[in-house]
């Protein structure tokens, strides 16, 4: 696959991806995960480690594997009023390509809408997705969301950026 | 055993309280191992107002009103940093690190007064109340009351088990820090950290989805997975509440739990367990550990989560609008894994993106809307309302679910706002 085809290819994953975070299709969009994958929203834009240093959200499968039973129900006050969202995906650039590694890094921009009956708010976004090939499909590594101003005060992250 | 609604939305009550709850009370600014070496400043407020702590040369932690004595521009930023001496961006004012103004530019036009360098009286306002207990930093903006230990009374105790936790008897501030802005009043935090009643209720929303995917492993494996442990126990039984009890303590503080909590049934660690019996010898660990409070409220604004590691700091902006900032705690002596169980329990519950935190705050939104309402006009604070008699320290043992916890607060809070 050229550069080109594979960003091609990236790019479309990527609006895919958010798509179905709009639709709220939550089982499609873990499936986009890699069976260890991790979904990493840090607190602050240079912060390196999730484990010794606290981060806005950092799911491993087991943790998102329950985050999403919760989106789905419809029980959780926060959720209840409806939340709707609109990713805007954007700068697609492919990173460099190790020749002795399979992971395919893309960096982008996100800007995302997000609307509750009581708020209206917009973030902003540098995500890196680790993505690779499994036969013909591309499953997330990893993905890591630097949100501009994720130090906070910050009020309610009830989309997944 | 009621409070009328306005205290929670009325804009003029709040104003009052900034003046005589914040502006009375023993307020808690931060933890001294956020500001070790000299020059290292820690900026937060009391209230609406700018304070700091700085280090001194001589070793000295103060507390300052965070102004230039000229102008009165905000001398550093909020938060943590280093400075060799305390130079205001406005005018060139130079301060020492113990507050006296040093050096003031062009000052012959001045005269002798008012600013003279050395005169202490053009230095850094001093807080009128600044003191520490174990490690925790208030700050009174009232120079007459009770001195800080009187302050706390057998709340005291609570602080202690925080801190003797740690195997080497000491706490650091690590792992950075949490802002969440809620559109509530801060009262209904200050009392929600207290409320046994609404976990099964607002919180099963996080808990059925963690109990169903423990459900799913093969059996044992949930005690692998920390989160697990964490969340299942926020759909524990009314019971289950009112037995591990409470203790409404003078000057509106509190426990919530104490003979058991929603994390005494976390695993043990092994490693952790044996560096508090190196430290405290094993009878003295084993009474520290024995106690586990779900919440600690240091009134007016502080609330502490002993067996976690972390505390909460109310920072009230508006009737309708108040920041909580989460801080956590690396207990000295103690294995990684002890401080990584409480960053990864803060990441799930205390995040603007976790999996409880925003639940609470739909319900803060929602009492904030509500209390608008002209009737009924009182809220009810009836719960169990006979009470045993104080203890020997003033602490008074309650059920669990008892309203007498608010009660608390808002005896504390009437004091304040009535005092002369």
């Amino acid at each position: 696959m050229t550069r080109a085809d594979l960003l091609e290819r990236v790019t479309g994953f990527l609006f895919d991806e958010a798509e179905m975070l709009d639709r709220r299709d939550w089982d499609s969009w873990g499936a986009l995960f890699d069976p260890e994958g991790i979904y990493w929203l840090s607190a602050r834009a240079d912060q390196s480690d999730p484990l010794e240093e606290v981060s806005l959200i950092y799911d491993t499968p087991l943790l998102r594997q329950i985050r999403l039973e919760r989106l789905k129900n419809d029980d959780a006050s926060s959720l209840a009023p409806g939340v709707r969202s609109v990713h805007h995906v954007g700068n697609i650039q492919l990173g460099p390509v190790d020749p002795g590694s399979e992971d395919v890094i893309v960096r982008s921009r996100l800007m995302v809408g997000q609307w509750t009956p009581s708020a209206q708010t917009t973030f902003h976004a540098r995500v890196i997705h680790v993505l690779s090939f499994d036969g013909a499909r591309l499953l997330i590594r990893r993905k890591r969301v630097e949100l501009l101003g994720a130090e906070g005060p910050l009020g309610d992250i009830l989309t997944i950026l | 055993m009621r409070v009328h609604g306005s205290v929670y939305v009325d804009p003029e009550i709040f104003e009052l309280e900034m003046q005589r709850v914040f502006g009375r009370a023993w307020v808690f600014l931060g933890h001294e191992s956020q500001a070790c070496g000299a020059g290292d400043y820690y900026a937060t407020h009391i209230g609406r107002e700018p304070v700091m702590m700085l280090r001194g040369k001589d070793g000295v932690l103060r507390g300052f009103y965070n102004r230039c004595a000229h102008k009165g521009a905000q001398l550093v930023p909020d938060g943590a940093g280093q400075m060799k001496a305390i130079r205001c961006g406005y005018h060139g004012w130079i301060y020492g690190l113990d507050g006296a103004l040093r050096t003031v530019p062009a000052q012959k036009g001045y005269g002798e007064r008012p600013v003279k360098p050395g005169a202490c009286d053009y230095g850094m306002a001093a807080l009128p109340g600044f003191a520490s207990y174990r490690g925790f930093v208030f700050g009174r903006l009232a120079a007459d009351g009770p001195s800080l230990e009187e302050w706390l009374g057998p709340m005291a105790g609570s602080l202690d088990n925080f801190v003797d936790r740690a195997p080497l008897g000491e706490i650091e501030v690590a792992g950075g820090v949490l802002r969440y802005d809620h559109a509530c009043n801060w009262k209904f935090f200050m009392e929600n950290t207290l409320d046994a009643l609404h976990p099964m209720v607002v919180h099963m929303s996080a808990a059925r989805p963690a109990r169903a995917v423990a459900a799913q492993l093969p059996q044992g494996a949930d005690a692998l997975h920390f989160e697990l442990q964490a969340l299942a126990p926020f759909s524990a039984s009314y019971d289950f509440f009112d037995e591990m009890g409470a203790r409404v303590m003078p000057h509106g503080h509190a426990d919530l739990g104490g003979k058991a909590s929603i994390h005494s049934a976390y695993a043990e660690v092994d490693a952790y367990w044996r560096a508090m019996v190196e430290g405290h010898g094993e009878k003295r660990a084993s009474q520290i550990l024995s106690v586990s409070r779900n919440n600690s409220i240091a009134y007016p604004s502080l609330m502490l989560k002993a067996p976690v590691q972390l505390l909460r700091v109310v920072r009230p902006l508006a009737v309708d609008r108040t920041i909580i900032e989460t801080w956590h705690f690396r207990l000295k002596g103690a294995p990684p894994s002890t401080f990584q169980r409480t960053i990864a329990y803060s990441t799930l519950v205390n995040s603007s993106a976790g999996m409880v935190g925003p639940d609470d705050h739909e319900i803060y939104r929602r009492m904030q809307a509500g209390l608008k309402a002209g009737q009924p006009e009182w809220v009810e604070l009836g719960r169990y309302a006979d009470l045993a008699p104080p203890g020997p320290d003033g602490a008074t043992e309650v059920p669990g679910t008892s309203d007498a916890l608010f009660r608390g607060q808002f005896q504390a809070w009437l004091d304040l706002m009535e005092a002369a």
